[in-house]
């Protein structure tokens, strides 16, 4: 399913990257990190816009040749960045609306652990686990 | 109800406990222990009450948040009155804040009544803080149970 | 490989027709010339779209083929499109011939010259055989035409040439050379383009007369060829839709063909071009969308189509292309107005481009190898000379499955990847790049602008161009350690390493590894090993050791570079704040504020967190003032290399990993320092030798990270201050880089004693006690005091006078006085002062007293002098002492509105005392304005003498009367108190003045005044004689009649009703005897006045001026009466 996801703090940095093939982790990096352009431009559009859905979930951020990136964005403006490959047609938009908030509710959950602080790379294995299963129903 | 009055004793419990173990000079830090605390609580809590909302259009929209759905969790009520003068500042009046209700209402109390609000003041702030919006909160109680809490938006 | 892939400059220009004009001599015949010039020179867009040729009469055209295909039966393709078509119907064989030819309606040797004429279109005719060419003739003519209709010879000659040259009347044109030449070249070429519009609709249906012999099997190329041809001949036409539609169907037909290893080229090279057309077409069109659904179809269909494996860098060129293309068409749109938006805008496809480049170099790394020896024939001789579009030059013309010749093929394949392997990829990629990052700059995307320079960098790296390689990695590094994206950092900075170590920078060399070795580096822990081991190396004049992965020759290249160098002293600088370093520095002074007598205390906080603990050479803090830098310094002496901490003395700068480690200096501040900021301007640690190479790693202000660490919810937590013994909390450090030096705190006791409030006006003592707790004498103490505000305030609003020792005040207020010398003063001894504030408006001012004297202190074995301030403020509240009231009375007592004029009345000045304290009133007096007098002679002030206590009251009646005056109002004068505060210390102080406005007054004018004269008191039934004096204050006689009213207290004689005159300013006594009959206090009777030339009620007013009652006492009883 999914190829690549991130958790992007609310600064923009990264808190948690997870790529499955891991020899291609810097691209996908560099393919979260350039799509923050596409999700600032999002949020700072909120309300300008009369017929906005105000959705968490921004939708497809922007195609490559290879890969469809999504995003999400919580109220805290913690943002979520689904990668999912191109070819993979099985995936429509409310299968990745299902993943992000799959990706939301364990990340929700996550911060309920004492021995994690906000603003903190992730480590705990539950969200590990939460991502894994959504990148590995291939 | 014993449910909902788990958090007003463990709260009551809380400022007492500090209270106790400090030593004199430092009881002026209490409050701020307090209110760091609840910023903790209030960033988690927004974290997780917006989770289901839609995105926030505005300040003013974020405001009635806290005022609707993020008071009604802590406190089982809303704010009475939220008022705002566009600038910056807004004022959450609630005039029976669940804290103070158990102290009487007369004047005799009054002084104890900052212990009892800096908590709810951090978790103002750290709601607020963790959706975006850099503040400064005080609460200000004239009479009991009645309180106001006076947000103060910092700008860059 | 550019020539597979690229697209012929007759597919990307605006196809126009083509129109050939003969028989012009442009070269001497000057009326030609101008005529030609008229057609070719500012050809803007609102003429119609034609290109003109000049050509000989005799010009030989590309020949026709002769003898029409009847059948395509037999007919085997070659090739979807020649490659000389487009050019051929662009520039050779033109729609329209215009044959020019000088021939006036009155020629007289008409004949010859219509002879003539035929012949030259017979030429062109002939030379255009079999060719739709459309041929006109246009006549030059000296004389301006007459109207149509009028030229009756010139409308039959026209009629007889027409029929000379085969020309239907409307291909023959006149053109008189006058003024106006451009309005007929105008008109000429709008007819020249009608007739090209209908030759090339012409050609485009001879074309598609063709399909008719078309099978599907045999002539797929020609399907497409066709709807290629009829759709360029429509834009020929300036028919664009049809032309589009056209391309259109071309597209179609091309996908339907059987593609194959051997024709995949020529496929791609011919959707290319048509892909180039409709996307074209379809911007023209404002379709944005459909061109860029046309372009994805087009990828979508053929990125999968690779072909021949071997060539597979020419499948990614040709990507390369569509999409660089693609950018450019797109880009063009949105210069002639389209609106892109950030997701959607050229600077995608340029970036494609740029991926598929490098995907095509990859390829070309993996596959191409050189040639081992020259084959011959060389497969690629006819490279630049194919008869069709994208075909392989050694097998032209072959569309069948498999290649005829395998070992062709294999020679061909292999001089194909020589060729490519001659191609420098880096510079097809970085102009994409940077196409692109212009595109992602403009529709606002930074990250991605950033993230292309990062590619351009790497790409300069490959390229072999590291100083290029380094500039443009330093100008995004900075974007993503501010947003903490590590990961990527770093592989910024491994590049940014090689490149150093390749070009032997040694201060971007060491700037790299100090930000490798650093917590924040992703780097292993022997990686970073390896790399701190270089930075020692580096700094103790080594050459480091190289990268691995790199290119052993420019490795070699580079050892030579950093072993010539190794021995050159080298000092630079590197700022820590633009890195994320292996070290941190925080500095602060202890205090915010230091006493110009104490020491000021600097500490410094080192932490490293390297691999292995490091040595720095030195420690310096640069300050605002040079001059204390000097104690502001650690040097430690051993090299960078020294061991451990056991063999080094005290300070030293060998620093372990984790630990932090504090540094504190301390030193005197100046004199001349005080009052003012000191600051940390930055903060040196010296790794290396000055002598050999040394980086001076600088930190402005007091330190502190460049990239402020995540903000927990701990670090909002209120910190614990700093334990001595224990480990340093290094986020508990707080940097402070600035602190104030003020003056030595003065040891003098000053005591101001004063007794507030300040009442208005009074002489304000306080007295000011001071004691000298110095251990010496001081000998210049200087005091000073005054209003703080008034220097600012205007002179009006100066309203508060000070003064020493003695009160006194003559008109010119002082607020302040400066600089007082006062007398020595010896230790412990006490001088007293006296201040008086004269307050001239009551509220609250500030009264500041200070007091300035230099003692000099021994401290640490020097004697500093110091100045030392001691300031005291006194808020002072002034407050009126006295409330007045005046009341006006008649000589009644009753309170009267207005006075009479030169009538006597009571003035009643009431003072109130408002101070707290007591009020000793010294006397009073009453400055009258020229109206007034006073009525009685002059008497001391009833006040004389009298202490007021708060709340009591003072008063004085005095008895005034106006002169004769005819003033409607008027004002009676001021009324001034002389007082002073009573208190045990105020018996040598001045009175003061007070005054009050007394208040203006109505006044009434009456003719008449009444007066009467009765003794104090009567007794009953002892006569009581009474006496009216009428006074006429009028100038006139006055008439008068008076009635007494008999009432039964009394009885009277006297005139009861009486009529007399009264002459001017004369009085008039009426007198009556009363006898009383009650006692007690007893009405009078009533003498009624009336006055006959009076209209006002005068009987009213005398009423108010006399007494209405007496009192009468009871007759005594006398103990010697008879009874």
């Amino acid at each position: 399913m999914a190829v690549c996801v991130a958790v992007i703090a609310k600064e923009n940095y990264p808190l948690y990257i997870k790529t499955i093939p891991t020899d291609n982790e810097l691209k996908f990096q560099y393919t979260v990190h350039t799509s923050l352009d596409v999700v600032e431009e999002k949020i700072s559009s909120v309300g300008k816009n009369t017929n906005d859905l105000r959705e968490l979930y921004l939708g497809l951020l922007y195609p490559t040749e290879d890969y469809k990136v999504y995003g999400y964005v919580t109220n805290t403006k913690v943002k979520f960045v689904i990668v999912v490959e191109s070819s993979n047609t099985s995936l429509r938009d409310n299968e990745i609306r299902g993943m992000f908030r799959k990706l939301h509710n364990g990340y929700v959950d996550m911060l309920c652990n004492p021995f994690y602080t906000p603003g903190e790379n992730i480590t705990s294995r539950l969200f590990d686990n939460t991502v894994l299963s959504m990148m590995q129903q291939d | 109800m014993a449910d909902e009055v788990v958090f007003e004793y463990l709260h009551m419990e809380m400022i007492s406990y500090l209270y106790r173990t400090a030593e004199k000079i430092e009881q002026d830090h209490c409050i701020s222990k307090l209110e760091s605390l609840g910023f903790r609580v209030g960033q988690s809590l927004s974290e997780r009450f917006t989770k289901d909302s839609s995105r926030f259009k505005d300040e003013l929209d974020t405001m009635k948040f806290i005022c609707k759905d993020f008071w009604n969790s802590v406190y089982k009520k809303q704010v009475d009155n939220l008022r705002t003068n566009h600038q910056g500042v807004y004022v959450l009046q609630d005039n029976k804040f669940r804290f103070l209700t158990q102290i009487s209402s007369g004047k005799q109390y009054m002084d104890a009544a900052p212990k009892y609000l800096a908590f709810p003041c951090g978790m103002i702030r750290g709601a607020l803080s963790n959706l975006g919006i850099n503040c400064v909160v005080t609460a200000e109680v004239s009479a009991m149970p009645a309180c106001k809490f006076q947000i103060q938006i910092q700008r860059l | 490989m550019a020539w597979a892939s690229n697209l012929p400059q007759e597919l990307l220009c605006r196809p126009t027709a083509l129109v050939s004009l003969t028989g012009l001599d442009v070269t001497y015949n000057a009326i030609h010339k101008l005529i030609w010039d008229s057609f070719v020179n500012n050809r803007r867009s609102d003429r119609v779209p034609l290109q003109f040729k000049v050509t000989a009469g005799d010009h030989e055209y590309p020949k026709c083929r002769t003898n029409k295909r009847q059948s395509y039966e037999w007919y085997i393709p070659k090739g979807v499109l020649k490659k000389t078509w487009m050019n051929k119907h662009l520039n050779q064989v033109p729609a329209v011939v215009v044959v020019f030819f000088d021939l006036d309606w009155d020629e007289h040797l008409w004949k010859e010259k219509q002879m003539e004429c035929a012949t030259r279109v017979e030429i062109v005719r002939n030379s255009l055989l079999n060719r739709g060419t459309k041929v006109a003739v246009v006549l030059i003519q000296k004389n301006a035409p007459l109207p149509p209709g009028e030229d009756v010879v010139a409308a039959e000659r026209a009629a007889s040439l027409c029929s000379a040259c085969d020309l239907s009347a409307k291909q023959l044109y006149v053109l008189p050379h006058t003024d106006h030449l451009i309005g007929y070249t105008i008109r000429l070429e709008n007819a020249f383009y009608e007739l090209a519009q209908s030759y090339y609709h012409g050609e485009a249906r001879k074309v598609k007369a063709h399909r008719d012999f078309l099978n599907k099997t045999t002539h797929q190329l020609l399907f497409v060829r066709h709807q290629f041809k009829i759709a360029f001949f429509s834009e020929l036409k300036q028919d664009s839709h049809t032309a589009l539609k056209h391309y259109k169907q071309a597209y179609g037909h091309l996908l339907e063909m059987r593609m194959h290893d051997t024709n995949l080229l020529e496929i791609k090279s011919i959707a290319g071009f048509i892909n180039y057309k409709i996307c074209r077409l379809s911007f023209q069109h404002n379709a944005p969308l459909d061109s860029i659904a046309q372009f994805r179809k087009h990828i979508d269909f053929f990125k999968s189509k690779v072909g021949i494996a071997e060539l597979a860098f020419e499948h990614s060129a040709w990507m390369a292309k569509q999409f660089q293309v693609f950018g450019d068409l797109f880009d063009e749109a949105i210069k002639l107005g389209l609106t892109a938006i950030q997701t959607q805008h050229p600077g995608f496809y340029y970036q494609q481009a740029a991926n598929h480049a490098v995907n095509r170099k990859q390829l070309c790394r993996g596959f191409c190898k050189p040639l081992t020896q020259l084959i011959h024939p060389d497969p690629l001789e006819f490279l630049d000379n194919l008869d069709f579009y994208g075909q392989r030059p050694w097998r032209q013309g072959h569309q069948s499955i498999d290649p005829p010749d395998m070992q062709r093929e294999r020679d061909g394949i292999a001089s194909l990847q020589n060729m490519e392997i001659q191609v420098d990829h880096s510079w097809i990629i970085i102009p994409l790049l940077n196409s692109a990052v212009a595109q992602f700059k403009k529709y606002k995307s930074p990250r991605m602008k950033r993230y292309l320079m990062v590619q351009m960098g790497e790409e300069y790296y490959h390229a072999k161009d590291y100083n290029k390689a380094l500039m443009l990695l330093n100008k995004v590094m900075w974007d993503y350690r501010g947003e903490r994206w590590w990961h990527l950092l770093d592989s910024i900075l491994d590049i940014s390493l090689k490149c150093a170590y390749l070009t032997c920078k040694l201060q971007e060399y060491v700037s790299v590894c100090v930000e490798l070795i650093g917590s924040y580096s992703m780097r292993s822990t022997e990686e970073k090993t390896r790399i701190q081991m270089n930075l020692i190396r580096v700094i103790s004049n080594d050459s480091p050791e190289p990268e691995p992965g790199l290119d052993p020759i420019c490795v070699d290249n580079a050892r030579r570079l950093w072993s010539s160098c190794s021995t050159d002293p080298s000092v630079f600088s590197i700022d820590m704040q633009n890195i994320v370093p292996f070290v941190e520095c925080k500095a602060c002074f202890s205090t915010e504020t230091v006493a110009a007598d104490t020491e000021v205390q600097l500490e410094v906080y080192i932490r490293v967190n390297c691999q292995f603990p490091v040595r720095f050479s030195k420690l310096s803090v640069f300050l605002n003032n040079q001059l204390y830098n000097q104690y502001c310094q650690i040097v430690d002496g051993q090299g960078v290399s020294a061991g451990s901490e056991a063999d080094s003395r005290g300070g030293d700068l060998y620093l372990v990993p984790g630990q932090t480690r504090l540094y504190t200096f301390s030193f005197l501040p100046l004199k001349d320092d005080v009052e003012t900021q000191l600051e940390i301007s930055s903060l040196v640690l010296e790794l290396g030798s000055e002598a050999g190479r040394c980086a001076m790693l600088q930190w402005i202000g007091g330190g502190g990270p460049a990239v402020s660490p995540v903000q927990t919810a701990q670090s909002l937590l209120p910190r614990k201050p700093v334990v001595p013994g224990c480990p340093i909390d290094w986020n508990a450090v707080d940097v402070r880089a600035a602190t104030r030096i003020v003056p030595r705190k003065a040891k003098l006791d000053v005591v101001i004693q004063h007794e507030p409030p300040c009442l208005l006006n009074e002489f304000y003592l306080l007295r000011l006690d001071m004691t000298n707790n110095e251990d010496t004498d001081i000998e210049d103490i200087r005091l000073s005091f005054g209003i703080q505000g008034d220097e600012t305030a205007s002179e009006s609003e100066q309203t508060s006078h000070v003064c020493l020792e003695t009160p006194e005040f003559d008109n010119v207020v002082e607020y302040s006085r400066e600089d007082v010398a006062l007398v020595k003063l010896g230790t412990g001894k006490k001088l007293s002062r006296r201040l008086f504030v004269k307050n001239m408006q009551i509220g609250t001012k500030v009264l500041f007293v200070k007091l300035v004297y230099t003692v000099a202190v021994t401290k640490t074995q020097q004697i500093i002098t110091c100045t030392c301030e001691q300031n005291e403020t006194i808020s002072l509240t002034t407050v009126t002492p006295f409330e007045v009231s005046v009341k006006l009375n008649s000589l009644k007592f009753e309170q009267i509105e207005a006075i009479q004029i030169e009538e006597p009345f009571l003035l009643l000045p009431e003072l109130k005392c408002t101070s707290p304290w007591l009020v000793e009133l010294q006397s009073s007096q009453l400055q009258m304005t020229p109206f007034v007098q006073s009525a009685d002679e002059d008497a001391p002030s009833q006040l004389q003498g009298v202490c007021l206590k708060k709340s009591e009251c003072a008063a004085e009646c005095i008895c005034l009367q106006t002169v004769h005056c005819i003033q409607p109002s008027i004002s009676l004068g001021t009324y001034t108190v002389y007082w002073r505060r009573h208190t045990d210390e105020s018996k040598d102080l001045p009175f003061v003045t007070t005054s009050f406005p007394l208040p203006i007054v109505n006044t009434e004018h009456v003719p008449i005044s009444m007066e009467l004269r009765l003794p104090a008191y009567g007794s009953v039934k002892n006569l009581l004689p009474l006496c009216y004096v009428i006074n006429n204050r009028t100038a006139y006689p006055q008439e008068m009649e008076v009635t007494m009213e008999a009432n039964d207290s009394f009885m009277f004689s006297g005139n009861k009703q009486f009529h007399f005159r009264i002459l001017p300013s004369k009085a008039y006594n009426l007198t009556y005897n009363l006898f009383p009959l009650v006692a007690g206090h007893v009405a009078l009777p009533k003498l009624h006045v009336n006055m006959l030339r009076y209209q006002g009620n005068i009987d009213l007013i005398t009423q108010k001026m006399i007494p209405t009652h007496v009192f009468i006492k009871p007759t005594g009883k006398t103990l010697d009466s008879s009874g």
